[in-house]
């Protein structure tokens, strides 16, 4: 187990920067996930700690020491590839020997340590076989088998689900998640799906356009999203946004939007000191928002009209139009709504949050 | 989609494959006819098609009354030490076009190309003059390094073709799990690229054994022959022995034959590599 220090790394590909100023402290054993669209440069900021890549500027520290010069074999770091990038012309047996081969183990010592790991990862049977003859499962474990038998001081993972199918995936995430909690190695793990990020990461750092966005505890980063896209990004289905101006008057802030008005008190407004007056957007997470026909109180001046209606079993999706916004709610699944109805809406301005229009970052009190 | 035939395209197909299978083979049988009549027969008018009488003796004539075996040795050696000096060269260069970034990389891989367009005997003259002025007139080690410069720069681009399918990561797997570039490219890349080899190894050995012109400009003395000159022994100022010629240019065939058999498959799978994903 390790401590890994990220300080002011840079990566630029020509005139293209991947990774802008990145600096992060991932603590021992701690469960990292980077996760970002595709081109955040989270695998780039993967690759660059791996050593597969070297840092335009900047520094990694691993361990207490500087490894920017040191090639991939000397940092003692495990990755799984997004493909597995198991070894063709070797059976699983031999593709997990390669690593401790390299290192010198004795037979002995390899043959004891391949077991070890086969009986962790259920793959005793498939030993004697080669990559092509196992199934994307079997190989994604063969992979992360082959991390786990150097026994390394880092973990790295660069999408590793993401060539299995959603059922396998969801069982691979939670064996993934098994593991470290029995191993508790140090691990970066990389990923564009924020359900993995969510359920996988004792922290998330959030990535855009090679800059960090926002890094903290899962539930932290959804109940507090740094800015604009961290919201968006973080919750499926998607934060709800919508534009809105605010106006001050007797202790409560009008917010004021295409196709809506409605009041909310002051203290609900984090910029209240600042008066109303400015361009907001506010944010609602799809099961902050609930029908007033279900009991709960309407608030004045939002409604929608139901364009889309999403069953999925233990809750329903419903699409409104507000103003001309789509806006998401989470409905029970019991929910008695058709299309085109028009839905009063029931929220509680407590559970919004403001950005501001401009810069796209949160509005704190 | 599979398309049905009629019995009528059926029968066309069939019998122009059979048509130029018996084009192909035509001079291969007229030569076994031949070498399997004596002399007199072989040599007589109207040609017969089948030998009578029938006869052995002029393979055992060649193998063992003649250097004919030694010939075959000969060619043997230099097509094998050839196809190892063309490998060594084509998997590093054509590792290096296909992995490594370079300024004017293309351009150096067109030029290479561009020179196995040159016709043998264009250079011939050049060839042989640099062979002897380096003093390596009538060695293996002249031929070996004309055939494989030859040879090389297709082999570099078949190569290269082969590497440019192989994943990155499984190099970069091969780092992290402890291997420097070399390690990597000799332990993990170049395994995975042996229907290459074999493509470069059988078009190698089938040009090497079938040359005429640099063996018989690079050689001088009997020992040194390669077969494909030590048939032209068999042309003589005083008549061609055709019987003769004929039973050595048959034995002469026999060993790229089999080399393609054996390894037919692996050929064709290494001469189509990268045509379709």
């Amino acid at each position: 187990m390790v401590r890994v220090n990220l300080q002011r790394l840079r990566k630029t590909f020509g005139a293209v920067e991947a990774v802008k100023g990145l600096d992060l402290t991932i603590d021992n054993g701690e469960f990292i996930v980077f996760v970002g669209p595709s081109g955040c440069g989270k695998t780039t900021a993967l690759r660059m700690v791996a050593g597969l890549e070297d840092a335009t500027s900047g520094q990694i520290w691993i361990d207490g020491k500087v490894v920017n010069d040191l090639g991939p074999r000397e940092r003692d770091i495990a990755m799984v590839f997004q493909n597995y990038a198991l070894y063709p012309h070797m059976t699983v047996y031999e593709n997990l020997a390669f690593c401790l081969q390299m290192r010198k183990c004795s037979k002995d010592d390899i043959r004891r340590r391949i077991d070890e790991v086969a009986k962790i990862l259920n793959i005793a049977e498939l030993l004697s076989r080669k990559p092509s003859e196992l199934s994307g499962g079997q190989r994604q474990r063969v992979a992360v088998g082959r991390a786990i038998v150097r026994q390394p001081k880092l973990f790295l993972f660069d999408e590793p689900l993401s060539n299995l199918d959603a059922k396998l995936r969801a069982h691979m995430r939670a064996e993934l998640k098994r593991l470290h909690y029995r191993l508790g190695a140090t691990a970066i793990y990389v990923t564009h799906d924020q359900v993995e990020a969510m359920t996988l990461g004792d922290r998330v750092v959030v990535m855009k356009d090679g800059v960090l966005q926002q890094v903290g505890a899962p539930l932290e980063i959804y109940a507090r999203p740094a800015n604009v896209f961290v919201a968006g990004f973080i919750g499926s289905p998607s934060m709800n946004l919508l534009a809105c101006r605010t106006f001050g008057s007797d202790g409560a802030i009008v917010l004021e939007g295409k196709g809506f008005r409605f009041r909310i008190p002051d203290r609900a407004f984090p910029a209240r000191r600042q008066g109303g007056g400015r361009d907001v957007l506010v944010g609602i997470r799809p099961e902050s928002l609930a029908l007033s026909v279900d009991g709960a109180a309407p608030l004045a001046g939002l409604s929608g009209t139901a364009e889309v209606i999403e069953p999925l079993g233990a809750e329903v999706l419903v699409t409104l139009n507000v103003g001309g916004e789509d806006v998401i709610m989470r409905a029970p699944a019991n929910t008695n709504i058709a299309l085109k109805d028009v839905v009063p809406i029931a929220v509680n301005p407590s559970e919004f949050h403001f950005f501001d229009s401009e810069t796209g970052q949160r509005l704190e009190s | 989609m599979t398309t049905r035939r009629s019995l009528g395209e059926g029968i066309a197909i069939g019998g122009f494959l059979l048509l130029s299978i018996a084009f192909a083979l035509l001079p291969l049988l007229w030569a076994l006819s031949t070498a399997l009549k004596p002399a007199s027969v072989a040599e007589s008018y109207p040609p017969a098609w089948w030998p009578s009488p029938f006869t052995f003796s002029n393979f055992v004539d060649v193998l063992f009354g003649s250097n004919l075996a030694r010939y075959l040795m000969n060619s043997a050696l230099t097509a094998t030490l050839s196809i190892a000096l063309t490998l060594f060269v084509a998997v590093h260069a054509g590792y290096a076009a296909a992995r490594f970034q370079f300024a004017g990389r293309k351009q150096l891989l067109f030029l290479i190309l561009c020179t196995s367009m040159i016709p043998g005997i264009a250079i011939l003259v050049p060839v042989y003059l640099l062979v002897t002025s380096l003093g390596l007139h009538n060695t293996f080690v002249a031929m070996v390094m004309v055939y494989a410069a030859w040879q090389a720069p297709t082999a570099t681009w078949i190569m290269r073709g082969f590497f440019q399918t192989i994943p990155r990561e499984l190099e970069e797997s091969a780092y992290m799990d402890g291997c420097s570039r070399l390690m990597a490219f000799y332990r993990i890349v170049l395994p995975l690229t042996q229907p290459g080899l074999a493509a470069v190894g059988i078009l190698t050995f089938v040009y090497v054994w079938n040359d005429f012109l640099i063996a018989y400009a690079l050689t001088i003395t009997d020992d040194m022959r390669l077969v494909q000159s030590g048939l032209y022994l068999y042309v003589t100022a005083f008549g061609i022995e055709w019987s003769k010629l004929m039973a050595a240019a048959i034995l002469a065939v026999i060993p790229p034959m089999l080399t393609f058999v054996l390894l037919q498959s692996r050929f064709i799978q290494g001469l189509t590599k990268g045509a379709i994903k």
